[in-house]
C-alpha cells in the first residue's frame, strides 16, 4: 500500500504523465462507452427461447 | 481547469477515433464476398444495409427459416452446392422467420435488387392456428428493415398500412419498439411527425446504421469475409467438402465453376448416402432420430384431431401481403411449397386431408396473385428428403436448390 502511494505521488509530480494519463482516462471511458453502445444488443424485446422448428 | 482540458484532448482524440472507424468500416457496407450470400446466419437477416448493398445481378434472395440452418455440412446446402458458380442464392432468414418479416426485408432491399426475381420457401408449421408469434416477432424484428420498407415510396398506403397494423399487434410484448414503429410511421410514411421527432428518427437510424456496419464487421471477421474473394477461394469451399464426403461417391459429382451443378449425380449420391446412414422409419438422419426415439410413445396419434390444421391462421394473410409487396414492387417471385414428412405426421396421426387442404391453399394464394409455385407436395414419401421432423435433408435441399437455380436461369435461356 505505501509503494502504491508512494507510486502515485511520483506520478502527481510529473505533471505531464500525469495529464496524459488523465486523457488517457478520459479517453478510454469514452471508448468503452461507444463500444458498448455499437456491440451491445440493445434490443427490448422479451427473451424468446427458440425451441421448436 | 486541468482536468478539463485533459478532458478536452480525450473528446478530440475521441472524435478523430470515431470518424476513423466511421470511414475504415463505411466499405464493409457492400460484401462482395459470395460466401455471405449463402451465410446462414440469423444476425445478417436483419442487416439492411448489408443486404441492400451486397445484391448482384447473379443473386436471387432466398427467404426461409430453420432450414438454413440445417445440412450446412452437406455437399447439398445451397452454400456448397452453389460454390463457385456465379448464381448465389442470398439466403435470408432463421426460426420464426416468416412471411411479414420477410415482406419487409424485401420492401427494404429491392431497391439494391437489379434482378428482380425472389423465392420464399413456405414451411406448413407457419400455418399454425396463431401464425407468427408475438414474441418470436419481436425477438427478430429489424428497425432498419421496418423504417426503409416503410418509408419505401413505391410502397401503396394499403400495404403499409396492412404492415403497420401486424407489426403493432405483434410488437404489444415489446412497447417500447412498438413505439419507435409508430415513430417511424409518422416520419418516414404519413409525414405527421414535428421537427424534432423527424430529428430524433432521422439521428436514431444513422446511429443504428453505424451500429449496424460493426456488426457486418463483426460478422466478416467471424467467418472470415473478404470484400472480392476470389473465385477459386469459394470453389475449394465446395471441394473442401466434398473432400470430406465418401471419397469415391464423391469423384463422381462434379462441381465446376460456373456450371450448373450435375443434379442426377448428386441425387444419386444422396440415395446411396440415405441408403447407409438414413435407415428408420420415418428416413431422416439417425442422430436426429435416435434424439426422437425416446418421445415416440407419447407422439403416436397426437395430432389426430388436427383436422383443420394449417388450414386457418393469419399466416395466409401476411403471405398474401409478401405476394403484394411483390407485384408492387414488380418482383417475380417464386414459392417453395415444402411438404411435411410423411412418415412422422402419419406417425402422429395427423389427417391427410388437412395437409391436402393446406397445400391447396398454397395452390389458390399462388394462383390469386398469379405467382409460380415449386410444388414440392408430392414429396412427403420421398426418402431422405428430410433430415429430421420438419427440416429439409439430402434429398429435399437437392429438388428446392434445382427449382430455385431453374427459376434464375428461366429468362436468361429464353433470350
Amino acid at each position: 500500500m505505501k509503494a502504491f502511494t508512494a507510486f502515485i505521488e511520483k506520478i502527481r509530480q510529473k505533471p505531464r504523465l500525469s495529464f496524459a494519463l488523465q486523457v488517457l482516462g478520459f479517453y478510454a471511458m469514452m471508448m468503452a462507452i461507444y463500444l458498448y453502445y455499437m456491440l451491445a444488443n440493445l434490443s427490448s424485446a422479451p427473451q424468446f427461447v427458440y425451441t421448436a422448428f | 481547469m486541468k482536468r478539463l482540458k485533459a478532458f478536452g484532448v480525450a473528446l478530440v482524440l475521441f472524435a478523430l477515433t470515431v470518424l476513423c472507424c466511421h470511414f475504415g468500416i463505411r466499405k464493409m457496407d457492400r460484401i462482395l464476398d459470395p460466401k455471405f450470400a449463402v451465410l446462414a446466419d440469423e444476425e445478417k437477416a436483419r442487416l439492411h444495409l448489408a443486404l441492400y448493398n451486397s445484391m448482384e445481378s447473379t443473386y436471387i434472395p432466398v427467404f426461409g427459416s430453420s432450414e438454413f440452418q440445417h445440412g450446412r455440412d452437406t455437399i447439398y446446402h445451397p452454400q456448397n452446392v452453389f460454390a463457385g458458380n456465379d448464381f448465389q442464392p442470398m439466403l435470408i432468414g432463421a426460426g420464426y422467420y416468416q412471411c411479414l418479416s420477410h415482406a419487409e426485408t424485401l420492401a427494404s432491399m429491392e431497391e439494391g435488387m437489379s434482378l428482380r426475381k425472389a423465392v420464399l420457401i413456405l414451411s406448413p408449421q407457419w400455418f399454425r392456428k396463431t401464425g407468427v408469434v408475438d414474441l418470436a416477432y419481436a425477438s427478430r424484428f429489424s428497425e432498419t428493415h421496418y423504417a426503409a420498407a416503410i418509408g419505401n415510396p413505391r410502397l401503396s398506403d394499403d400495404t403499409k398500412e396492412y404492415i403497420s397494423k401486424r407489426t403493432q399487434k405483434l410488437l404489444k410484448v415489446d412497447p417500447k419498439t412498438q413505439e419507435k414503429a409508430r415513430e417511424y410511421d409518422a416520419v418516414l410514411w404519413k409525414k405527421t411527425a414535428e421537427k424534432i421527432q423527424n430529428y430524433k428518427v432521422n439521428a436514431w437510424l444513422k446511429f443504428l446504421n453505424e451500429k449496424e456496419r460493426f456488426e457486418i464487421t463483426r460478422l466478416c471477421m467471424q467467418y472470415g469475409l473478404s470484400g472480392g474473394a476470389a473465385k477459386e477461394d469459394v470453389l475449394q469451399t465446395g471441394e473442401a467438402v466434398m473432400q470430406e464426403q465418401d471419397s469415391e461417391s464423391a469423384d463422381e459429382v462434379a462441381l465446376q465453376e460456373n456450371a450448373e451443378p450435375d443434379w442426377e449425380a448428386l441425387q444419386q449420391q444422396a440415395e446411396q448416402e440415405g441408403d447407409v446412414e438414413n435407415q428408420n422409419p420415418f428416413y431422416i438422419d439417425q442422430d436426429a432420430y435416435e434424439r426422437v426415439e425416446p418421445l415416440l410413445p407419447e407422439k403416436k396419434d397426437m395430432n389426430s384431431d388436427a383436422v383443420k390444421g394449417y388450414q386457418v391462421s393469419p399466416e395466409y394473410d401476411d403471405l398474401e401481403c409478401f405476394l403484394q409487396v411483390c407485384k408492387e414492387l414488380e418482383i417475380e417471385p417464386m414459392l417453395v411449397i415444402l411438404p411435411v414428412n410423411g412418415y412422422y405426421y402419419d406417425f402422429t396421426g395427423f389427417p391427410k386431408s388437412a395437409r391436402q387442404a393446406y397445400y391447396q391453399n398454397i395452390r389458390d394464394v399462388a394462383a390469386k396473385f398469379g405467382v409460380k409455385t415449386l410444388d414440392l407436395a408430392d414429396q412427403e414419401y420421398t426418402k431422405y428428403f428430410f433430415e429430421d421432423r420438419v427440416h429439409l435433408g439430402k434429398k429435399g435441399w437437392l429438388m428446392v436448390n434445382e427449382g430455385i437455380y431453374s427459376f434464375y436461369r428461366e429468362d436468361q435461356t429464353e433470350a
